[in-house]
């Protein structure tokens, strides 16, 4: 999509101004429905017709010349409004670009807007947003999935070619399942999280929402890299990226799916039976298909949910009603803060704040941070020893397709349990990808189904070797 | 395993004003979660270390050069100001 678009461009087939035009109208038609878009920038134009103008003047197309994005709320954009879909940051403007939209704006990209998600990127479905959630192109009684659902929906609904996210559980590629679109979660430190609001800080990471595996694999490269904004960046240049086919083995972890049974307790009967499609398809293009154990997976949600919490305490601290955002009034500067917080922040978002203060409290160090830590040293190791054996592993992305909205609001474990195989990548800090397979249908619907790759630490680019030929299977999908 | 009482108690240490009803609430989601990450008990983590960040670095240091990175649209941010400064409420209280 990528590449056709900028050879449209170069060629003259199509302006920048008339690409704007085309999402904003698409827009115009479908978000009054979906919900997608927090806010629509009116200066997009003005950017393509500069790009328009550097095209017949017959300059060289950069990576991303005029390609429309749209942007995760939780991004920011200087000069833009930037809320993280939350109450608390409500008319915040931000003063700096972050690092991925200073590289996207340098290789010609133009934002569209910015994409609703859960409050501070909390959530599995957008029902957390403080303006309503997203709905799911495909059936709009249905969630987009989330926390970048908006961004997952624009992509889908072509209300934008390209779209950024962020991942710190599976935000990416959870809703990029849903919506039948690729979702990639790159390496922890591939990518610079300088200007991204914060919410996990050593799980979150940027990453892209395509139309396809190629396009995820050009915005990437674009994006990747050392950022000394970011103290935990890498040179995310792999070891022998870019060569001829090297994967040959695709590992099953069993936790996740028994090959003898074609399925497992927890995944929805219809997701397993795509999955085993995604096997065969795979034998059938000459990879050896093995089973393999990560032992620790299993304890990787209870983990999260204490490293997650007591990381988001600790970041949410800075939204206290004093420099910016909302502020209420009150009688001294606690009722100040207290109030500002109770006002500002939505139900989840307190909860893990709650959450996170507990585990972190005096006493009770060593049994829940101390030891989720050791455990998540665990579930690293687990990846690191199959990894041995395989140059790629495979499972589904979720366990159900979109549910339905207000399905699983009530019951905030029951949303947790949806990030079960997502979850474990992040605290590993190891790159997977969501790649559309397929369809299933469900009350005369055809919902999307995503598969998962996941690959060792900076191999991204095993992820889009295989993604691409995974994505052949269902040609008329993305 | 988890009381009102410390429910209070949270949510001072974390400001945030609580409601009667969410904090009944509250006491049952956390029981809940923290019933849920109890099977980490299970788990044996002698001799496992800490994992205490996602990329084993250290010691990153860059150039302590000045940088104008800053822009004066911060001000422009504040919910309350007084001739270009910061108003809040004194930290302070008169008896």
């Amino acid at each position: 999509m990528i590449k056709e678009t900028i050879e449209k461009l170069e060629k003259g087939e199509i302006s920048a101004r008339e690409l704007v035009s085309h999402y904003q109208n698409q827009i115009k038609k479908k978000d009054p429905e979906l919900n997608a878009y927090r806010e629509v920038f009116p200066d997009a134009f003005e950017e393509a017709e500069k790009i328009d103008k550097k095209i017949k003047h017959g300059d060289t197309p950069r990576a991303l010349e005029g390609i429309p994005f749209a942007i995760k709320d939780n991004i920011l954009i200087k000069g833009k409004m930037s809320g993280a879909s939350s109450k608390i940051l409500e008319g915040y403007t931000a003063s700096y670009d972050a690092s991925v939209i200073k590289k996207l704006r340098d290789e010609g990209a133009i934002f569209l807007g910015r994409t609703n998600c859960d409050e501070f990127a909390m959530g599995s479905s957008t029902e957390n947003s403080a303006y309503g959630p997203t709905k799911n192109p495909a059936d709009a009684t249905r969630v987009s999935g989330g926390s970048s659902g908006g961004s997952a929906a624009a992509v889908a609904a072509d209300m934008a070619l390209a779209a950024l996210g962020s991942d710190t559980g599976g935000s990416i590629r959870q809703p990029a399942a849903f919506c039948g679109v690729v979702g990639l979660k790159p390496t922890y430190g591939a990518v610079s999280r300088s200007g991204l609001i914060a919410m996990a800080s050593s799980l979150d990471q940027i990453g892209p929402i395509t139309k396809s595996v190629e396009d995820a694999e050009i915005i990437f490269n674009v994006i990747e890299g050392k950022d000394e904004l970011d103290a935990t960046s890498l040179e995310a240049k792999p070891p022998f990226g870019g060569l001829a086919s090297k994967c040959k083995t695709i590992g099953i972890p069993r936790e996740y799916f028994s090959l003898a049974e074609g399925g497992k307790e927890g995944l929805d009967d219809s997701i397993a039976k795509k999955f085993s499609e995604a096997i065969d398809f795979l034998k059938n293009k000459g990879f050896e298909i093995k089973e393999v154990s990560l032992p620790s997976v299993q304890y990787a949600l209870a983990a999260y949910y204490i490293v997650m919490p007591a990381e988001v305490s600790a970041n949410l601290s800075r939204f206290d009603g004093v420099r910016y955002g909302l502020r209420e009034n009150g009688k001294n500067l606690f009722d100040v803060y207290a109030k500002t917080r109770e006002r500002g922040f939505g139900k989840e978002v307190r909860r893990r704040i709650i959450l996170g203060t507990y585990v972190l409290s005096a006493g009770y160090y060593d049994a829940y941070y101390s030891r989720a830590q050791k455990v998540r040293y665990m579930i690293r190791k687990d990846f690191e020893n199959e990894f041995k054996n395989v140059d790629l592993l495979l499972t589904p992305t979720a366990p159900h397709p979109a549910f339905k909205i207000g399905e699983k609001t009530s019951d905030p474990l029951s949303m947790y349990l949806e990030d079960i195989y997502t979850v474990p990548i992040n605290l590993a800090g190891v790159p997977a990808i969501s790649v559309p397979f397929g369809t299933v249908q469900k009350d005369g619907k055809d919902l999307p189904v995503g598969i998962q790759l996941i690959a060792p630490r900076l191999e991204e680019s095993r992820l889009f070797e295989v993604g691409e030929i995974l994505e052949e299977a269902n040609p008329n999908f993305s | 395993m988890i009381s009102k009482d410390d429910i209070k108690k949270l949510a001072e240490l974390a400001r945030i004003h609580l409601t009667a009803g969410e904090e009944e609430k509250l006491e049952k989601d956390l029981s809940n979660i923290l019933g849920y990450v109890e099977k980490l008990k299970e788990v044996d983590i002698s001799n496992v270390p800490e994992m205490t960040h996602a990329v084993d670095m250290k010691n990153v240091f860059r150039n302590d050069d000045v940088r104008h990175r800053v822009s004066d649209n911060l001000v422009e941010q504040f919910p309350e100001e007084e001739r270009g400064y910061l108003k809040v409420k004194g930290v302070f209280e008169r008896e």
